[in-house]
């Protein structure tokens, strides 16, 4: 399956907050959809949920208009919530079913994932009495509810420990293996970095970029050189740089150059004892998305 | 709407697994168990008392003692003693009777209903003197007795309904309306705010239709309000057939003329009719609001309907005929309550009944779809309460025509 964003364009009132934006999520490979917290990634998702619609563009999916009625969709909204004073299980069974499946199988389903989160002596008990941390788990759970074809996460990671956050990657990844399409969105980058094969970065309304994470870090990586070096050398190494007619940046400690071969085979030898490393430069995705968002945006 | 179902029976489920429907269900039905054989239990109260009179009394002369039916441990030697019995609680209420014209009334406490225990007296010193005085004119106290005893003979003729056996089945007809739109209205608004509240309406809407939401949720009530009124009917129907033959015949005949079998179907006509219309309204003022606390005030406006609804209905069955009242009773928020009242007491046919009942149908679908749309438009819409006109103006306009329903 590919899903196809196409020229989403949303406004509240007269702020528009979606300028026309667009990527593709392939099924079998995970996307994550970056950006900080107001760049639009919660409205595209009720966007894409129909929550609330469009003003122009479409979703497609393999070709066709996409309808959410007509597929099995896991979805976890940015705004948690389950009913506090029902039972555990009796809503995870109600939300299967809801989403189709019938009570028999809602109600395996149910069982199967408050197991699979360890969570079995609280399947008869009020969601108000487990722990935050125990919520969050019940209501990923509801988004893998009836086999779904397609999940949709917003902030998945939020609020998890580092334990859970585990679970849930090796969930993803199961999914994802079995050629789910599954796009989840995250100011994170360790999570994305580790979990994703493709990435749609969007900062105030706007896909920056978009693709295969790997293609985008060599093509960002591609003639480019770092240089990690002591501080107390950096201002030297700098100035030879500029002398040479190297343009540079600094990223996260590190200078960011040309590679100019001839250049810096002749400046680096200087600073053998003050140089920790370098080499081909291989953006990480924070670098990435400093690059692309801007600093002041980074969170 | 397939999921229409589902929701349903989640709806019904919760609301009565709450422990407080089960616990009023208990204390509601015990209370009619026990007002069904209060006319058995308290069987001299229905069929009248004896002709005592209540209270102490002190005789200034004697020979009333024996004309005024008070109890004998309640005759006092001194008016005194009386005051002392009247002070201390002993007595509620005292008189010393000085002759037929004078009488002393004294009180521990006044309230409404002695002015009637004190008429009560009034009434057999006045009889008393007018035997008195006719006999000083030659009137024999047989004489006396014939004249009073006189029958007059009243030839009624109604053309219209005897709307006076209707009282008291309008009036339980318009307090149970009342109480049950106030109670499952406020369940509905409640339920529907706390998903909001909860956030867990966007997890609905994205897998649900928001008319199957919301129709579960108000067929639900529905079905619990039936289940409620089973429950009441069967505590009523059991104990009544039970002891049935044991009723004061004055209690069978005000039940033979008060249960009307059309006038009952019109009533239950009505209710659902009423029921239903009000739910729908409730639950779309419960989407409105962020908060579940914010659910009562949000409400008020209808609230306030009702109680004018409710008065306004009172006001009908006292037989008040008024072309203001009249016209009201054609607006559907105010036509469930007050047209029953109108064809229980003669103020239409029952072909402008119908009428109005296909108005209220058709209305109660109208506030569905616009329930439906609120419903719809307030999943997201978070924050500040906004006005009525502002909700609607955004419903159907072009943000809410972009919502899927």
């Amino acid at each position: 399956m590919i899903l196809e964003i196409n020229q989403i364009r949303k406004s509240f009132g007269d702020r528009e907050v979606l300028h026309g934006i667009s990527f593709r999520v392939q099924s079998g490979r995970a996307m994550g959809f970056l950006g900080r917290n107001g760049a639009g990634k919660s409205t595209t998702f009720r966007c894409l949920m129909q929550v609330f619609r469009q003003d122009s563009g479409t979703f497609l999916l393999d070709g066709q208009p996409f309808n959410l009625r007509e597929h099995r969709i896991g979805y976890l909204p940015e705004e948690r919530g389950m009913y506090e004073k029902t039972g555990v299980k009796d809503q995870l069974t109600y939300f299967g079913q809801l989403k189709g499946a019938s009570r028999k199988k809602a109600e395996e389903d149910a069982s199967f994932w408050i197991h699979y989160f360890g969570l079995d002596e609280y399947a008869d008990k009020n969601l108000e009495t487990l722990s935050k941390g125990n919520q969050q788990k019940i209501q990923i759970a509801q988004a893998f509810l009836n086999d779904p074809d397609i999940i949709i996460l917003d902030e998945p990671f939020s609020g998890l420990d580092p334990v859970n956050a585990q679970v849930f990657k090796n969930v993803i990844r199961e999914y994802v293996t079995r050629g789910k399409l599954v796009i989840f969105s995250s100011h994170q980058m360790a999570y994305v970095e580790e979990m994703c094969d493709d990435i749609a970065l969007i900062s105030s309304g706007t896909i920056l970029l978009s693709g295969d994470l790997e293609k985008i870090r060599e093509e960002k990586g591609a003639n480019r050189y770092y240089i990690d070096c002591r501080p107390e050398a950096a201002g030297a190494l700098e100035e030879d740089l500029r002398a040479a007619g190297l343009a540079f940046s600094e990223t996260r400690g590190r200078l960011i150059t040309e590679r100019a071969e001839e250049a810096l085979k002749a400046i680096l030898p200087k600073y053998f004892d003050d140089i920790r490393s370098c080499g081909f430069y291989r953006p990480t995705l924070q670098d990435i998305f400093i690059e692309e968002a801007g600093e002041d945006q980074h969170e | 709407m397939n999921n229409l179902g589902v929701v349903f029976r989640f709806e019904f489920m919760n609301q009565t697994r709450k422990k407080a429907f089960r616990v009023t269900a208990v204390i509601i039905a015990a209370v009619i168990v026990f007002l069904v054989l209060a006319p058995v239990l308290f069987r001299s109260a229905f069929e009248g008392g004896d002709d005592g009179l209540d209270g102490g009394v002190v005789f200034e002369d004697q020979a009333y003692a024996d004309l005024l039916p008070f109890e004998e441990n309640h005759i006092y030697g001194t008016a005194e003693e009386l005051e002392d019995a009247v002070k201390s609680g002993k007595e509620d209420i005292g008189y010393v009777i000085l002759d037929p014209t004078h009488i002393r009334t004294i009180y521990s406490n006044y309230g409404v209903s002695d002015e009637a225990k004190s008429a009560a007296v009034v009434g057999a010193m006045k009889e008393i003197y007018i035997r008195q005085a006719l006999a000083q004119q030659g009137v024999s106290d047989e004489a006396y007795q014939k004249i009073q005893n006189q029958e007059i003979h009243n030839e009624t003729v109604i053309y219209g309904k005897d709307t006076t056996a209707q009282y008291a089945s309008a009036m339980v007809f318009v307090i149970l309306v009342y109480m049950v739109i106030l109670v499952y209205g406020q369940v509905v608004a409640a339920a529907i705010a706390r998903e909001k509240d909860s956030k867990t309406m966007e997890l609905l809407i994205t897998t649900t239709r928001a008319d199957s939401l919301i129709l579960g949720k108000v067929f639900a009530v529905i079905a619990v309000v039936l289940i409620a009124l089973a429950v009441y009917l069967t505590a009523a129907a059991v104990p009544y057939l039970l002891v049935k033959d044991r009723y004061p015949e004055a209690v069978k005949e005000a039940l033979n003329s008060s249960l009307n079998p059309s006038m009952i179907g019109i009533y239950i006509l009505f209710f659902f009719i009423g029921l239903v219309m009000y739910l729908f309204i409730l639950a779309a003022l419960g989407s409105v609001v962020s908060r579940v606390e914010e659910v009562s005030s949000s409400l008020s406006p209808v609230v306030t309907m009702m109680v004018v609804s409710y008065a306004l209905s009172f006001v009908l069955m006292t037989g008040v005929d008024n072309a203001v009242l009249d016209g009201l009773s054609w607006i559907p928020f105010f036509s469930v309550l007050m047209m029953p009242i109108r064809y229980a007491y003669g103020g239409i046919a029952l072909s402008g009944v119908f009428v109005s009942a296909a108005v209220c149908v058709a209305f109660t679908v109208f506030l569905a779809h616009v329930s439906i749309r609120i419903y719809r438009w307030g999943t997201l819409n978070y924050g500040n309460k906004p006005s009525l006109t502002g909700v609607l103006r955004q419903v159907f306009g072009k943000s809410g025509k972009g919502a899927a329903v």
